[in-house]
């Protein structure tokens, strides 16, 4: 059993550096110390004998009194923390915090009777520094945030200026390839002004000039005579019309009006028919033609497109042909074959062609026209028209030549087979 | 008429200090178990006309006893008898349908009339 | 030594003073919260290095509550730096996580402990009818060598060690709590323990 202490020694607590107060069971206030007066700034004659929660309002809580009354049973120190209970000793709500760590002490004074001691330590000074730090921490926290957002900012708008380059780029792309659009365009009106300027002016003042002669004087002439005129009329006539008529398919093609409709035919009868109408040329320069196409090999194709092909193709080779050439039509076996298409092959004994020529040949903008074997004048238009008309028809084109040795020219087209 | 007491509590001397008190009740057949699982199956067999049960007990505890009781609609006096005397405790428990909540430890006078009472004896 | 009936009423005197600790922290910090005493012991003197060897973390925090009277000895919870933190944060917040201040600390603790300790402390003075005086709270912190006091390693004593589990929302922390008694002491508690225990048969 702890000793009894004697309340006429409470005096010796005024001589202690920490604040010190006790009640009785009654929550009556029966000792003030001088440290806790400076603490509170409370006299202790104006709090003595007063109830513990009239002063301090927090102590009548259910929570703190069912804690404290083992005190007065003799019961172990409580202990409430200055964190947990700042607002423990505030006298009203506009108090500001009080950090004071709180150890109660039962004090035996009788016999069954216990007073309570109460000790305070006060901690503000350590829990200002703490909520400095807290406070500090904070803001350097909240500093890192702004720095993040700012970076984030960044990398955004970083992103954001790298995908405006690629937009620009793309756009530049379009620019250069509508640019290259627009070329092509310029250089396809360029060649059709070329050719009415020129191509079909020279035979007009050909034409002109014959009929004039005959129309004035053909009593003049002998009959030799006026059938070699009459002989040229009508091969001019003949190239001019077929002229015009590329022209026409040229212009359609351009304007994206011609559609391929395929229908079976037999290529061999395509050539040979295209043999008979330009015959009169053919036996002018004497040249000697063959179709060795296979007459089994049948293709899906537009007739029209096929047609001004061949007939391109075979009166390039008339031109560029000397007298007592030779023409011939071949089938050809290769690679095209697997891939479902027949290739058709012109060879001619012509002048041929060098590298330079042949790499710009189906180019609108860099075609170029060559004189034939019997000054005989082309536009250049034609190859062009075949070029598109067999890709138009799914087929390929190209050419085989070197100077003076003559061309071979090839064209694939879609193989019919049941 | 015998009335039928289930005892549920993990602690050997518990039961033994309830089966010491409730022994002076007259015509009553006390039996023991010693976890949530064993009285919840042996109420599914019989129920009985009062169950004392504890609430921090291995493998099942008191108050999943008492949901399992209620989710069974088994209606019977409980008297609820625990060490754990939180506020939260003793409100989950009385919405589980407990008829007394006792706090540990067991005081004989407390836990005598409460039986008496329940028995309407 | 104790008879499994003995144990068994300790075990329960443990019980309740940590229940009767759940409900005034419940208050503080106004959640439930789940408790569970899984295992409680006697360690006996010849024990004791076993005993110390099962601190296996590095720091420790320990509350000491010095009691004398009828029983002679020291009541104690010990809980690691980890679980200290756990159980500060449970009071005063995820705010506090990442602040290493150990002064906050120790205020807080020195209370949780101080609520844990004399639940404990009180109930097995009013159960088993033994007075006690006590001497203010201590708190200390270091290795697994704060555990045991000089006092009861010099001379021959017993702990009552149990094991608690405290779940307060998504913080759980594990604690030790522990009684030293001198020998004497001891053999007092015994006496005590077998006297409630024929009372309560009588």
């Amino acid at each position: 059993m702890s000793k009894v202490v004697n309340k006429e020694l409470f005096f010796a607590l005024d001589y202690l550096p920490e604040g010190y107060f006790i009640i009785d069971e009654n929550y009556k206030i029966i000792y003030w110390n001088k440290p806790i007066e400076n603490l509170t700034g409370i006299e202790k004659k104006e709090i003595l004998n007063r109830l513990l929660f009239e002063i301090f309002p927090n102590f009548n809580k259910e929570l703190y009194k069912l804690r404290i009354n083992p005190v007065f049973k003799g019961g172990p120190p409580v202990v409430f923390s200055a964190k947990l209970h700042k607002n423990l000793f505030s006298r009203n709500d506009s108090d500001s915090d009080l950090y004071y760590q709180l150890t109660i002490s039962s004090l035996r004074i009788g016999e069954n009777n216990y007073n309570a001691l109460f000790a305070i330590e006060n901690r503000s000074e350590v829990y200002s520094q703490i909520n400095e730090l807290i406070s500090l921490r904070d803001k350097a926290l909240d500093e890192i945030d702004e720095k993040e957002k700012i970076h984030t900012k960044l990398i955004s708008q970083h992103i954001e200026i790298q995908e405006a380059f690629a937009t620009v780029s793309e756009k530049n792309l379009e620019i250069e390839k509508q640019k290259q659009q627009l070329q092509e365009l310029v250089a396809t009106k360029d060649k059709f002004f070329t050719i009415l300027a020129h191509d079909l002016i020279n035979p007009f003042s050909l034409l002109l000039g014959y009929t004039s002669l005959l129309s004035e004087k053909i009593e003049s002439y002998s009959i030799e005579e006026t059938k070699e005129m009459i002989d040229l009329l009508n091969i001019t006539t003949q190239q001019t019309y077929d002229l015009l008529q590329n022209l026409l398919q040229w212009a359609k093609s351009q304007t994206g009006k011609i559609i391929p409709r395929p229908e079976i035919l037999k290529i061999k009868s395509i050539i040979d028919s295209n043999i008979v109408l330009l015959k009169s040329n053919i036996d002018h320069k004497s040249i000697h033609i063959q179709n060795n196409v296979q007459a089994g090999s049948f293709v899906y194709t537009d007739e029209n497109m096929v047609n001004t092909v061949v007939r391109n193709l075979l009166s390039n080779a008339i031109k560029f042909t000397p007298k007592n050439g030779k023409i011939i039509f071949d089938t050809v076996t290769d690679k095209n074959e697997q891939k479902g298409l027949v290739t058709v092959c012109i060879s001619d004994t012509g002048v041929g062609m060098d590298k330079a020529k042949l790499s710009n040949l189906f180019k609108v903008e860099k075609s170029t026209t060559t004189i034939g074997t019997d000054k005989e004048k082309g536009t250049g238009l034609g190859l062009i028209l075949c070029h598109e008309f067999v890709e138009k028809m799914d087929g390929k084109m190209w050419v085989e030549s070197e100077t003076g040795k003559g061309s071979k020219f090839f064209f694939s087209l879609p193989r019919y087979s049941e | 008429m015998e009335k039928t007491i289930y005892i549920a509590d993990d602690s050997a001397v518990t039961r033994m200090f309830i089966t010491n008190i409730v022994k002076d009740v007259p015509s009553v057949k006390i039996f023991e178990f010693t976890n949530g699982e064993e009285v919840v199956t042996a109420i599914k067999r019989k129920i009985p006309d009062l169950l004392i049960l504890d609430s921090v007990m291995p493998i099942k505890d008191g108050l999943s006893v008492l949901k399992e009781l209620k989710d069974l609609n088994f209606n019977l006096p409980i008297i609820f008898c625990t060490a754990d005397i939180q506020s939260t405790t003793k409100e989950k428990a009385i919405q589980l349908g407990i008829s007394e909540f006792v706090n540990k430890p067991i005081q004989k006078d407390i836990i005598f009339d409460k039986v008496n009472m329940l028995l309407n004896l | 030594m104790l008879n499994p009936l003995q144990i068994e009423i300790l075990k329960e005197v443990i019980n309740i003073g940590v229940g009767k600790s759940a409900e005034l922290l419940n208050t503080m910090v106004q959640s439930h919260i789940k408790l569970d005493v899984p295992e409680v012991k006697i360690v006996e003197f010849s024990e004791y290095s076993d005993f110390v060897n099962y601190f296996e973390e590095e720091n420790y925090a320990v509350i000491t509550l010095p009691f004398n009277g009828e029983l002679n000895g020291f009541s104690k919870l010990i809980l690691s730096s980890d679980h200290a933190a756990k159980l500060v944060n449970a009071f005063i917040g995820k705010s506090g996580t990442n602040l290493d201040m150990d002064s906050l600390r120790v205020d807080i603790l020195s209370e949780i402990g101080n609520v844990i300790i004399n639940a404990v402390m009180g109930t097995l003075s009013n159960m088993l009818s033994i007075h006690l005086d006590y001497i203010v709270p201590i708190y200390e912190q270091g290795s697994r060598n704060i555990i045991i006091p000089d006092e009861m390693i010099k001379n021959e004593s017993a702990i009552l060690f149990a094991k608690t589990h405290f779940k307060i929302e998504e913080f759980e922390a594990r604690g030790n709590f522990a009684i030293f008694f001198k020998v004497k002491s001891f053999n007092s508690l015994i006496e005590k323990i077998q006297l409630y225990y024929e009372k309560f048969l009588s």
